[in-house]
């Protein structure tokens, strides 16, 4: 891992990193890249913000309604 | 979940007295998942009608199928791969939606590698008010179903379901690092397009 960390090459790296899979050698040359770029520190807070935010706008419960025809269609399938 | 914490039966118990024709046994493994089934055909489809169709058709599958279950795989995860496929086909049967791609939304870099957008803090910020609206949540919901489908279902599956990246690998058949790289390109993808919603400056 010889080529110089770049904002691209790190932004390939994350998901990587962020799972604990990534090799020392890229870890520690993009914890180096991130600690010196205020750019790559607000992508990362993006990115990793980008889930919980899409979680959170499709979150929804069963409805009783839906819960109760699932159940009329399974006893009737199966009597 | 699998795990017979505190006295509760497994789910595989419940798979195998259920497919010896025990129908509360069924039921229980129903009342385990229905929640779960229901969101992740909600989040897959994108509307409640081919979600409440996926629903349903997911238990029947399961229940025809049962017989085919050897317990080689958790029984979450044979579930998950029969709502997934079933979702998929909800939404393939429906008329084409239009699917202006997502790509635009993808990071751009200038020559030297660096990043040629930044967050625009304060717009960023607002982020979570805004996302008491239901128009941001309808623009979510639309935005992913825009994703392409190869990165939609594992983004979903490992990051709004909350599964392990091995089991979505198991889910989907595929490598967990394949897993890995269509999640960041969905995770990229989305990043862009909020955003572009919610605050970044070109």
């Amino acid at each position: 891992m010889k080529r110089p960390m770049t904002c691209r090459n790190g932004v390939s790296l994350l998901a990587d990193y962020l799972e604990g899979v990534l090799a020392p050698g890229p870890r520690i040359a993009l914890d180096t890249h991130v600690a010196g770029c205020p750019r790559c520190r607000r992508f990362v807070r993006s990115y990793v913000k980008t889930p919980a935010l899409v979680r959170e706008a499709t979150a929804v419960s069963l409805p009783s309604r839906v819960a109760a025809a699932l159940r009329r269609r399974l006893s009737g399938r199966r009597s | 979940m699998t795990k017979a914490s505190g006295g509760a039966t497994s789910d595989e118990e419940l798979a195998r007295r259920a497919r010896a024709g025990d129908a509360p046994a069924f039921d229980a493994l129903v009342n385990r998942y229905q929640e779960r089934v229901y969101r992740l055909s909600r989040r897959l489809t994108g509307n409640r009608a081919d979600a409440e169709d996926a629903l349903q058709d997911t238990f029947l599958q399961v229940f025809r199928r049962l017989s085919t279950f050897r317990g080689e795989s958790r029984f979450s995860t044979w579930l998950y791969r029969i709502a997934t496929n079933t979702a998929l086909m909800a939404c393939r049967s429906r008329a084409r939606r239009r699917t202006e791609p997502l790509d635009a939304y993808l990071p751009q870099f200038d020559r030297g590698g660096r990043h040629a957008r930044d967050v625009d803090h304060a717009r960023a910020s607002r982020a979570d008010e805004i996302l008491e609206q239901r128009r941001l949540a309808r623009a979510v919901q639309s935005a992913l179903q825009r994703l392409p489908e190869l990165y939609r279902v594992p983004f979903v599956l490992r990051d709004l379901e909350d599964l392990d990246t091995a089991e979505v690998a198991s889910v989907l058949k595929a490598t967990p690092a394949a897993v890995r790289q269509r999640v960041h390109r969905a995770r990229l993808m989305m990043r862009g397009y909020l955003s572009h919603l919610v605050g970044v400056e070109p």
